[in-house]
């Protein structure tokens, strides 16, 4: 009894003076990170992470500035990334999807517009669009890209399908086929929610038309019967339970999660962007599938959306209010030609230059692919979780989760979502 | 905040001084030379009384406040006044009432399967044998472990597919592919099961003070009196414990109300709000959806939810026992 | 003693060991495959997840204890832990002095005041604190941890102190005054070194409070700067999500410190959390 009683007053006696010459050394150091220029961004797997942190120290050592680089897991960014919104403090360069919550932070008044950056000349206006709010830019995008249907192959041959479905009765005809073959066809991402919003995305675009979900977003009013159909073959997928176990669970970028299953050769297909194969081979730690293709989200039989209508969007850096030009200068330093060049390489970008040719002459087949379906878009979406207002983008997370895993049904959908419209207005 | 804990009953004359000898001692107003006057006992109240003020009463009348406006937080102060529209929806919400619904089966199995087996280990490691205080150590073991570190631990534990807890059952000869955590249907027990990991060694040694606070002398006498083991242990042992037992179960249902860090890092509250509590519903309406007027109205349900039980508890429960204002510490469920 | 008798201590006993083992089973498995899972690496973790690691694989440890970022993390919970336990027990200290031992008009009202504040859930404020928090620009700062962190240790350290204060005998001060001396100097020559082992025992509770808590770092320091190793656990956990081994390793040496604290201050520790809980 005696001896822990002595030792916890040695702790108290020594916690009360540590604290106070502690105290007085925290005093006046707000916690602030001292460097001039702080960057949260989300490309926290090597190679990237370390070429972003090499550009940063370059740049630091040419221009005289400090930087604090900061990479940042995509789910953990999501979260730190809004409560720094609310604390009305957002770091110095920041990643952003551009849409509704870029539009929101600008809003806030925390965002800079960065209409008259130097470089613009050297990106393709097409990719700027997101970032684009009442005419002025607010993100340099990085990346663009498609959201669409990788997959593997060789599991689909294993399976006898030989050749991509083109229609949603032969896309589900197919998941049959791989279940009879005793492979899960497709991974997802339960638990992060976002991965699933693309299926019930691109089935209202299929069914109603690019036209008619800009039409319902303007109007914030998702009642037409096209939405309540989308909803409706989503839980129709969603009945033949094609998802690998544990779905429900399961994170996109972590160890057993969609990106790894799809590495690891498990499941068939995901449906995701440009980022996909990049992530694949991340997760697994693998090199990911021999042989990976894409196709385009089937079309729905008598569905207004063309083929050619494609949800997509990509990769941003927006600048805080208060940020100095360096931090303009730096975004410009990561777009000069020979280290978007790498960067490209690095992190398997889908290049926004104008003049692709020029700073990426050898692109990865992955990379061409997505290239490829740009050349073709007749039109695009951006992702519907950033194109909106955070609290109806979570809503329609939320509501997909809940539909894939027959909690609610189609109709609820639809009413969550224009309550969420209608709170909002 | 693992420190906290909880009052039952507040009131000075409750304390446990009240009754001895010297309890007067203090209270006794003193007029005499050298009494202090009230700049004196000023300095020694206020650096207590501002903070207390400016980060615990502040807050909660604030959350009051919001919680009557829609507002999404981002910079300067609420200002689209909506009534009792918050709690309106709230009370419709599917979400909300889940929540509540999921204590209640939380505080449920922990009456009836996890205050038991704490309550059979303290009988257990009240008996003398060699080895009884290495085993009380080591129970009490997870109580101090952070929950957010322990949620990542049992995350990976119950992962699917290389799991450990599926090894674990193969190794066993089960080769049973369990969704602990992405089955709608058994994560709250899940999340359950690593409560009462965590917790029950706390319990344990409740119970275990508990039991050492009852004089030998009656269990002599009751000896004398031919009672055997069984007699004793159900007219002394139990009957005498009550106020203990009483203690623990507030002390889990006021836990449990505020449950947060443990299930926020192992299931997020998934899937889809299978394993949610109040404070994470609070958490993902306020920062992650911007809706910090229906969040603070959450908050303030939050505190009629704990006000309300503990009022009750109190009122029907407790009265009997308190001679004392009962106190104790910890993030106890 | 009878031969049944005997039999029956035997068997007594042979169960009281058979019910502690199964628990400590329970209970030590998670720690040993944290413990043990550190050892080895990912292909080990897959095809040899209940085995000893084989063969032992020390980089996972090596590799977090070579990172500054896993001390920043260490020197910010320790240095929030002892600040705010510091500031609750001092500050609690001189309230609990003045309500034990001068009446005065409103004391009630304040005690009341003061212990209604153990019935605010923390989860309740954190939405508030943060706005408040940010008004004060105290986000991303290790006060705007410890200030509110220190202010709701406050009523139970108060009340725990209160009546252990009332407890030390009217006469100790009246010799104290008669040999002239203030209450300044009676509460800080007298009445605190008398009052180590409660004072011991509060703070005891305040460290492992601060220690453990996530939900006010999480959502007051987005910046790393002064992460505390709960937060620094998570965000480890998805940065290196498919390295389970390495997430291990880091588990197993962020519960370190708690557990060596423990067995230091375990007695402290099992008093503060039971005092007054069973009292009735």
């Amino acid at each position: 009894m005696r001896k822990p009683l002595k030792q916890a007053r040695a702790l108290v006696a020594a916690s009360a003076a540590g604290a106070l010459v502690l105290t007085a050394a925290a005093c006046g150091d707000s916690g602030e990170s001292d460097a001039d220029i702080t960057w949260w961004h989300i490309q926290n797997q090597d190679p990237l992470m370390a070429t972003w942190q090499e550009f940063a120290d370059d740049f630091a050592e040419a221009n005289d500035v400090t930087f604090d680089v900061q990479p940042i897991e995509n789910e953990a960014f999501k979260s730190r990334m809004g409560t720094a919104a609310q604390s009305g403090d957002v770091p110095t360069i920041f990643h952003t999807w551009g849409g509704g919550v870029l539009s929101e932070q600008v809003d806030a008044g925390l965002v800079r517009d960065i209409s008259d950056l130097d470089c613009l000349d050297q990106i393709d206006p097409i990719a700027l669009a997101p970032y684009t709010i009442d005419d002025k830019l607010y993100g340099m995008p990085f990346d663009t890209g498609v959201v669409g249907f990788w997959y593997n192959i060789d599991l689909f041959a294993d399976a006898g399908i030989d050749a991509p479905p083109e229609t949603w009765d032969e896309f589900l005809t197919d998941i049959q086929a791989l279940k009879d073959a005793g492979i899960a066809p497709i991974a997802l991402a339960g638990a992060d929610q976002w991965p699933g919003h693309y299926y019930w995305t691109y089935l209202v675009m299929r069914i109603v038309g690019l036209e008619g979900l800009e039409a319902a977003a303007e109007a914030g009013d998702f009642s037409g019967e096209g939405f309540v159909q989308a909803g409706e073959l989503l839980a129709d997928l969603a009945a033949l339970e094609p998802f690998q176990p544990g779905f429900e669970s399961a994170g996109y970028g972590e160890a057993d999660g969609q990106a790894a299953n799809m590495g690891e050769g498990v499941t068939a297909m995901e449906l995701m962007g440009q980022w996909a194969p990049q992530v694949q081979r991340d997760a697994s730690g693998t090199d990911g599938p021999e042989n990976l293709g894409f196709f385009p989200f089937p079309a729905v039989e008598g569905g207004a959306g063309l083929g050619t209508e494609w949800l997509g969007g990509g990769n941003g850096y927006a600048v805080s209010a208060d940020a100095p030009d360096e931090a303009l200068d730096f975004l410009c330093y990561i777009m000069e030609p020979d280290n978007y060049a790498r960067a490209i390489v690095d992190g398997n970008f889908t290049p926004v230059a104008a003049d692709v040719a020029a700073v990426a002459p050898d692109l990865g087949p992955d990379t061409q692919t997505v290239i490829d379906a740009l050349a073709t878009a007749t039109g695009t979406q951006l992702y519907l979780d950033q194109a909106y207002p955070p609290a109806i983008g979570g809503v329609i997370n939320e509501a997909t989760e809940g539909l894939i895993l027959g909690q609610i049904t189609a109709e609820d959908f639809v009413a969550r979502v224009n309550d969420a419209w209608a709170a909002e207005a | 905040m693992g420190g906290r804990g909880v009052t039952l009953k507040a009131s000075p004359p409750a304390s446990p001084a009240v009754g001895r000898p010297d309890a007067d001692a203090g209270m006794r107003p003193r007029r005499r030379p050298g009494r202090p006057g009230a700049g004196t006992l000023a300095t020694f109240i206020v650096p207590g009384l501002v903070l207390f003020l400016l980060f615990v009463l502040l807050p909660v009348l604030f959350a009051g406040y919001v919680a009557f406006f829609r507002w999404n937080g981002l910079g300067g102060v609420p200002t689209d006044f909506i009534g009792f529209d918050n709690f309106r929806t709230l009370i419709g919400d599917e979400v909300f009432l889940g929540d509540l619904w999921r204590i209640g089966i939380i505080v449920v199995l922990s009456i009836v399967v996890q205050l038991p087996i704490a309550f059979g280990l303290a009988m257990l490691l009240h008996q003398r044998f060699p080895g009884r205080t290495a085993f009380r150590l080591l129970f009490f073991m997870p109580y101090i472990l952070t929950e957010a570190v322990t949620a990542v631990l049992f995350g990976l534990i119950f992962s699917p597919r290389r799991g450990f807890a599926d090894s674990l059952l193969a190794g066993l000869g089960i080769d049973a592919q369990i969704g602990w955590l992405s089955d709608r249907s058994i994560v709250l027990f899940v999340v359950f099961g690593i409560l009462t990991w965590k917790f029950f060694g706390f319990h344990m040694v409740l119970f275990l003070a508990g039991r050492q606070n009852i004089p030998d002398e009656l269990y002599e006498a009751a000896a004398i009196d031919g009672a055997t083991g069984a007699q004793a242990f159900r007219r002394i042992t139990l009957p005498l414990m009550g106020p203990t037992v009483r203690i623990i179960v507030f002390l889990s249902v006021i836990g449990t109300v505020q449950l947060f860090d443990l299930v926020y890092v192992l299931t997020g509250g998934g899937p889809f709000h299978a394993s949610e509590t109040l404070a994470i519903t609070m958490f993902e309406q306020g920062f992650q959806r911007n809706q910090i007027g229906y969040a603070s109205a959450l908050s303030i349900a939050m505190f009629i939810v704990s006000l309300v039980f503990a009022l009750i508890y109190q009122r029907y429960v407790l009265s009997r026992d308190l001679q004392g204002s009962i106190t104790t510490a910890g993030g106890v469920r | 003693m009878s031969v049944a008798t005997r039999r029956a201590r035997i068997l007594r006993g042979t169960g009281y060991y058979t019910a502690a083992f199964v628990t400590l089973v329970f209970v030590a498995t998670p720690i040993l495959f944290a413990l043990l899972g550190g050892f080895k690496d990912n292909q080990q973790l897959r095809e040899n997840a209940l085995g000893l690691p084989s063969p032992w694989n020390v980089s996972n440890y090596t590799q977090v204890l070579a990172s500054d970022t896993f001390w920043r993390q260490v020197f910010s919970s320790v240095f929030i832990a002892f600040v705010t336990t510091f500031i609750v027990v001092a500050c609690s200290a001189m309230v609990a002095f003045v309500f034990a031992r001068f009446a005065f008009r409103g004391r009630e009202l304040l005690f009341t005041l003061f212990a209604a504040g153990m019935m605010f859930p923390f989860a309740v404020a954190v939405l508030p604190l943060f706005i408040i928090l940010r008004s004060f620009e105290l986000l991303n700062s290790p006060l705007g941890v410890i200030l509110p962190q220190a202010a709701f240790g406050l009523p139970l350290t108060i009340i725990i102190l209160r009546t252990f204060f009332r407890s030390i005998p009217g006469e100790v001060e009246e010799a104290a005054t008669i040999d002239g001396a203030g209450p300044w100097l009676f509460f800080t020559r007298i009445l605190l070194p008398m009052s180590r082992p409660v004072l011991a025992t509060v703070s005891v509770l305040a460290l492992v409070g601060s220690w453990n808590s996530f939900l006010l770092p999480l959502v007051v320091l987005q910046k790393p700067t002064w992460w505390t190793l709960p937060l620094g656990v998570t965000q480890f956990s998805g940065q290196y999500a498919s390295d389970t081994a390495r997430v291990l390793a880091f588990v197993m040496l962020a519960m370190l410190p708690a557990l060596i604290f423990y067995a230091f201050a375990e007695r402290h520790l099992i008093s503060g959390l039971t005092s007054g809980g069973t009292k009735g």
